[in-house]
């Protein structure tokens, strides 16, 4: 009982246990996959059936507002977004990024997705970043995207892109899609889906999924794919396991860790008051 | 030797290295993080404004000339002596993003949250789905009892802020769970790419 | 006729530029006037751009400073700073971001560097969680209990340690956050009202340091 007392007492004062615990739990699961299932919950359903609906002719706003602080969490799921929106023909995906950092991204995706013949210009266009955050860029884009882009992200004149001859404004978008850690979707929730009632898809960080969940049930967003478990559960619905459900297990194992903490923690808190 | 994936290696063990102890090759790549972030962001404001400002003005929009003005005068709050310049610029920006928002607030915020927490009440709904939506209504009602501080918290707003803090610490607690995976999920995302750049998982 | 100084025209400018937006949203305004009032969001774009500038001459000033005073312990780091500074914004500028160069400088040093820094707080919240988060009263529990609950609906392996976890951690997202956080979203959207009131009315003039 005295040794485990003094090992508890350890685990409390020395916190590089519990890191070399947590890069045991992140590891093995990846060298070694416990292939645990995963139920599909109705909101990423709802975001996978919406964009499956999709008709010719639709016009897509695709916001991918990823950086490199949340590329681990947000890129699977980006990555399943994009390669389904490329699998669906004849819709036009315009594709910009609140996050300064978010057209490196969507081109490492766009690198890496089979796009099924879709052509630059005439199926889908990259016009960057818009700057001014979630109030000035988002509200400027709604009225006029040629505006806001006179040129792409290439350098190109928007209105010489085929594609871009009509989709103007948000009179002329069907679903914005916002691969997003919070700041696009706040721009598209305040300047899209108030003034003008846009439909909109979001895919966020876990983190900034409780901040939304409001939004969510209130039907300001319609499609709510939350974090890296959202990620793993869309892969599932288009048949495409990846990275999010690789993932999963590392996530099972280290979440295991973190309540057990807690737990532990607790008990060795309370022991040692009581000692006292 | 893929020489990006080697520098991405390090880069990452010596940020990692932190949790250990703050080493030399911590502040090292904590230095280096900062003049490739910053130059991002420059590289970037800079691509605006070629694009979408210097260009349409030399095509004609001699309006947009506007925003170069109040730029180059937010600039010179650089100077203690022309700082005082600098606040018409700010008072600009400031009054603009003030009113987009408000645009925003009253719909989205405001008449669209209240309207959300009522308009099932107007549904046929099964039990559970009913017990939610009454759910809902009284926690948001409390909460917003806890937070208000204009009446002393006596009588029946003494109990409902009660709940609303029982309600709050729920929420909390969910938005931590959340969190935590959120952590969790970045840092299983570098291991991913340790593992990947040392070959012992597939690329 | 205020002078140029003077805080009446900081107000001045603030609510003209409020009102405008405003206006334009809620109003059929004149072609004219709903023009300039969308010429005022283009300027608040440029120059929101140009205040980055701000930020990039105060660091360069007091790194450049750190190595020509050779400051101990400090001055080789701001080096490696200004080089990487430099480097960085020289390819991007002089020839883009779609340069392979300027993409592999960002996906080999700044993508590791910067997903690095926001995933090391995995560590912190492990540690956390072991010695900090204790359930000294009755709403820290139910705090720890939600917690507890909420993690193990979002890691797969709750549903095989009990089927109960995921009905009652999405019951705890459905309920209790969706209530408390629109509770806090109104609080915040009453307050955001006011502030933008007070700006407009020009009680309010603290965000350009005038009283």
């Amino acid at each position: 009982m005295a040794k485990i007392n003094r090992l508890l007492k350890t685990l409390y004062e020395d916190p590089k246990v519990v890191y070399t615990l947590l890069w045991m739990t992140l590891v093995i699961p990846y060298l070694s996959p416990l292939g645990l299932p995963i139920a599909v919950s109705p909101r990423t359903k709802t975001a996978y059936d919406t964009i499956n609906a999709l008709k010719p002719g639709d016009v897509i706003i695709l916001s991918v507002d990823i950086n490199a602080g949340a590329w681990g969490e947000l890129g699977a799921g980006g990555t399943a977004i994009m390669r389904h929106l490329f699998e669906i023909p004849g819709i036009k995906i315009v594709i910009v990024n609140f996050d300064v950092q978010g057209h490196i991204f969507a081109l490492r995706i766009l690198d890496f997705i089979d796009k099924h013949g879709k052509e630059y210009g005439k199926d889908y266009v990259l016009l960057g970043f818009v700057p001014g955050g979630k109030a000035v860029g988002g509200a400027a884009l709604a009225s006029d995207i040629h505006k806001v882009f006179q040129k792409d992200f290439y350098g190109t004149d928007t209105s010489s892109l085929p594609m871009m001859e009509k989709i103007r404004s948000y009179k002329d978008v069907s679903v914005i899609v916002d691969v997003d850690w919070g700041q696009g979707t706040e721009a598209f929730l305040y300047q899209w889906v108030g003034p003008y009632k846009s439909k909109l898809i979001a895919h966020m960080t876990s983190m900034m999924a409780p901040t939304f969940e409001p939004h969510y049930n209130a039907g300001n967003i319609i499609g709510f794919i939350v974090g890296i478990r959202g990620a793993a559960e869309y892969e599932l619905l288009a048949k495409k396991p990846g990275v999010g459900v690789a993932t999963t297990d590392a996530l099972s194992a280290s979440h295991l860790l973190v309540v057990l903490s807690v737990i532990v923690g607790n008990i060795v808190y309370f022991s040692m008051k009581r000692r006292r | 030797m893929d020489y990006g994936a080697l520098l991405a290696l390090f880069l990452t063990l010596a940020i990692f290295s932190y949790i250990y102890k703050e080493t030399v090759i911590f502040r090292f790549a904590e230095h280096m993080f900062l003049g490739l972030a910053t130059a991002h962001r420059m590289v970037a404001a800079y691509k605006y404004v070629v694009d979408n400002a210097w260009t349409p003005m030399m095509r004609g929009d001699f309006l947009i000339i506007g925003g170069f003005v109040f730029g180059i005068l937010i600039l010179l709050m650089l100077s203690k002596r022309t700082e005082w310049v600098s606040r018409w610029p700010l008072a600009l920006m400031t009054g603009a993003t003030v009113g987009l928002g408000v645009r925003a607030l009253i719909s989205v915020n405001f008449v669209r949250q209240i309207s959300a927490t009522f308009e099932p009440f107007a549904l046929r709904l099964d039990a559970l789905k009913a017990l939610d939506v009454v759910g809902v209504l009284i926690g948001t009602v409390t909460t917003l009892a806890y937070f208000t501080f204009t009446y002393r918290h006596q009588g029946v707003l003494k109990v409902s802020s009660r709940i609303g803090r029982i309600v709050l610490m729920l929420g909390l607690g969910g938005y931590f769970g959340n969190v935590v995976m959120s952590r969790l999920t970045l840092l299983s995302g570098r291991v991913v790419e340790i593992l990947k750049t040392l070959g012992l998982v597939p690329a | 006729m205020p002078s140029l100084k003077s805080r009446e025209i900081i107000k001045f400018m603030a609510a003209f530029s409020g009102i405008m937006v405003i206006a334009d949203y809620f109003l059929v305004l004149p072609a004219s006037l709903s023009s300039l009032a969308k010429n005022v969001v283009t300027w608040g774009l440029i120059t929101a751009n140009f205040a980055f500038v701000l930020g990039l001459v105060n660091m360069a000033r007091l790194h450049a400073r750190n190595i020509l005073k050779r400051v101990p312990g400090q001055w080789y780091f701001s080096a490696v700073l200004l080089v990487a500074l430099i480097v960085m914004m020289g390819i991007g500028i002089v020839l883009g971001q779609a340069d392979p160069n300027y993409s592999w400088l960002f996906q080999n040093g700044l993508l590791p560097l910067e997903g690095t820094m926001y995933a090391s707080l995995g560590f912190f919240i492990a540690s956390g969680a072991f010695r900090a988060f204790k359930a000294r009263g009755v709403d820290a529990t139910i705090l720890i209990g939600a917690a507890i609950v909420v993690m193990l609906t979002n890691a797969p392996v709750g549903e095989i340690i009990w089927s109960g976890f995921p009905i009652i951690g999405n019951w705890v997202m459905r309920v209790p956050v969706t209530a408390g956080m629109r509770g806090i979203i109104i609080g915040v959207a009453v307050g955001s009202l006011v502030y933008a009131l007070r700006v407009i009315t020009g009680k309010e003039a603290r965000y350009a340091g005038v009283e």
